[in-house]
């Protein structure tokens, strides 16, 4: 078997793939060098499980084939990275033992921590505890709303970094209308338990949001982390992170997001920063310590929100920089901390948030889009899983 | 003019650098090659320069150009073309992308399907809307082509008890009234 290659990719998610594409795309000559390294034979474009959850999508329209989504002249190998050896240029692989590289894209994503919740990986899917972040029980959340006959509906944001940090919002937003919609809301509660600060960081959308709770009469509890599960007794408990003291809350349905943390081989490698994330330059992407690696996507320290939008940015620098890099050039191309948010607020209406690493709007429509508009619910449900699939895994867009 | 102390203790110190050091050996230890390409590089202008002085090679480059359309206009075409060169390949770059995507989404079956789908949903309601309308008329037509019986006083009478006649009735009613107290004022 072929050991060595002149790029290897680690991980085959959006950010993986975005690169690979574009680098194809730029040079033809580094057909066959290219090498993708992903143990995963299913590939998922998960903006989509808010609506599935909402019973406003089918979840298999977000599921294809890795093999279908390769970029031609780049090559995979269906393997776990285990670990890496950044200062020998090599990666240790779970089957198919080391593999050599000259150049290093370390693309792995996030992982979720289910068990760090006490009870929760036992009662997901049942119960009325459901979760949108889990392919084999997205149908579930859709479930539980359907049967959900008031009382109270408790939806909670953990206390780490998450994969899009507004589906834990979304959700709520959808559930509600769907209560209005079935005539249970007005003997509800509808409760959301966050660990941040505030509904949203950019302010411009914080005030739109702001509005929407409290049109939507939705109780907030802010720096609160769900930390055990008492399934049989429909409790939560949380933890205020301020004083540290705990509570507990009772529940008719509770929609839960992980907590969530770099994957282990990331963690454990030279290539993590304190936290265990990537540490890369927040401008270039190139790691901070081996020139020859770069970073992009959730298992990075980047300083923005962890989203597909944010990898749909950075993957072009990343291909720009490893490429001059090859050529003896100093890498310049630069990522700004672009991230976007399409915030659904019911089921037709969408805010789109768009900001950089200064939190100050970046806004690609010629309007106000921290306005509630049909217009970007339709350009989310229906626009952006074509411009995934057919655009930015091809590295066009 | 005379070197500062300060800049000779500049020069030296760099020319004691280890890695000035070694770059001076390595250029020392390439100097063959570096004097085999200087002496090839000099043949090529040696030969492009004959080749220009050679009286017969200028005649035929003169016909050439005499017998050929170029003319200033064109020289200067070409020279703003190669101006817009950096913003015609950023443009060229952008079409092909849009052109790559399209026939990526014309080539991708599940996503057609998507689309199809998607079109189905929007669609869907309307036609509803537009074949209960039409089925509506086609009755409307029929009934009245089947009525052979003459309206009277008493038809017109029971009319006017229909709750859509009364509806539509009374906001005639209210117009009216408003309208007058409109002129009024």
């Amino acid at each position: 078997m072929r050991t060595h290659y002149r790029v290897v990719i680690v991980g085959a998610g959006t950010g993986g793939i975005s690169v690979a594409a574009r680098l194809l795309r730029e040079k033809h000559h580094l057909a066959d060098e290219v090498l993708l390294i992903d143990p995963e034979t299913k590939h998922y474009y998960q903006p989509l499980w808010t609506l599935v959850g909402a019973g406003a999508a089918k979840k298999e329209e977000s599921e294809r084939d890795m093999a279908t989504l390769i970029p031609k002249g780049a090559k995979w190998l269906q393997d776990k990275v285990v670990s890496f050896d950044p200062e020998a240029n090599q990666v240790e692989t779970a089957v198919n033992g080391t593999i050599y590289y000259d150049y290093l894209v370390v693309a792995s994503g996030i992982e979720i921590d289910w068990g760090r919740i006490k009870g929760l990986e036992a009662a997901l899917g049942t119960k009325q505890v459901c979760s949108n972040y889990s392919y084999q029980h997205v149908d579930y959340t859709w479930d539980t709303l359907r049967g959900f006959e008031g009382g109270t509906a408790l939806f909670t944001h953990p206390a780490s970094p998450v994969k899009c940090g507004g589906a834990p919002q979304k959700i709520m937003y959808m559930a509600e209308d769907y209560f209005v919609k079935t005539g249970v809301r007005d003997n509800s509660k509808i409760v959301f338990g966050s660990a941040n600060p505030a509904i949203f960081d950019v302010a411009k959308y914080r005030t739109a949001l702001e509005k929407v709770l409290e049109r939507k009469r939705i109780d907030t509890h802010f720096r609160v982390n769900l930390i055990e599960i008492k399934a049989d007794d429909k409790v939560a408990v949380f933890e205020q992170l301020d004083s540290g003291e705990t509570f507990e809350m009772r529940y008719d349905m509770i929609h839960v997001t992980p907590p969530m943390q770099a994957p282990t081989f990331i963690r454990e490698s030279k290539l993590a920063d304190a936290g265990g994330w990537v540490d890369v330059d927040m401008y270039t992407l190139q790691h901070k310590q081996y020139k020859n690696v770069f970073g992009l996507g959730d298992c990075t320290n980047l300083p923005t929100s962890k989203t597909g939008a944010a990898i749909r940015k950075q993957a072009p620098v990343v291909a720009k920089n490893v490429g001059d890099l090859m050529y003896g050039q100093v890498p310049v191309a630069s990522y700004d901390g672009y991230s976007s948010c399409p915030i659904v607020t019911g089921y037709n209406k969408l805010i789109l948030a768009e900001f950089d690493y200064e939190k100050v709007p970046q806004e690609s429509m010629p309007f106000n889009q921290a306005k509630e508009r049909h217009s970007m619910y339709i350009l989310k449900k229906d626009f952006l899983p074509v411009m995934y699939w057919n655009g930015m895994l091809k590295g066009t867009m | 003019m005379e070197r500062t102390p300060t800049k000779e203790q500049t020069l030296e110190s760099v020319l004691t650098r280890p890695d000035v050091e070694q770059a001076l050996v390595s250029l020392v230890e390439r100097l063959p090659e570096i004097e085999k390409s200087l002496r090839r590089l000099e043949d090529a202008v040696d030969f492009g320069m004959a080749t220009m002085n050679d009286q017969q090679v200028r005649q035929k480059v003169d016909t050439l150009l005499d017998s050929s359309n170029l003319q200033v206009e064109t020289l200067e075409a070409a020279v703003k073309l190669a101006e817009k060169l950096p913003m015609l390949l950023q443009v060229t770059n952008q079409l092909e992308q849009v052109l790559a995507f399209a026939q990526d989404v014309y080539a991708d079956e599940q996503t057609r399907e998507l689309i199809g789908q998607r079109v189905d949903e929007y669609v869907a309601p309307v036609k509803g809307k537009a074949d209960a309308t039409r089925t509506m008329l086609t009755e409307i037509r029929a009934r009245a082509e089947r009525d052979d019986r003459n309206i009277t006083l008493f038809s017109l009478v029971r009319w006017l008890k229909e709750p859509s006649v009364q509806h539509g009735l009374k906001y005639m009613q209210a117009t009216v009234e408003v309208l007058s107290e409109q002129t009024k004022k």
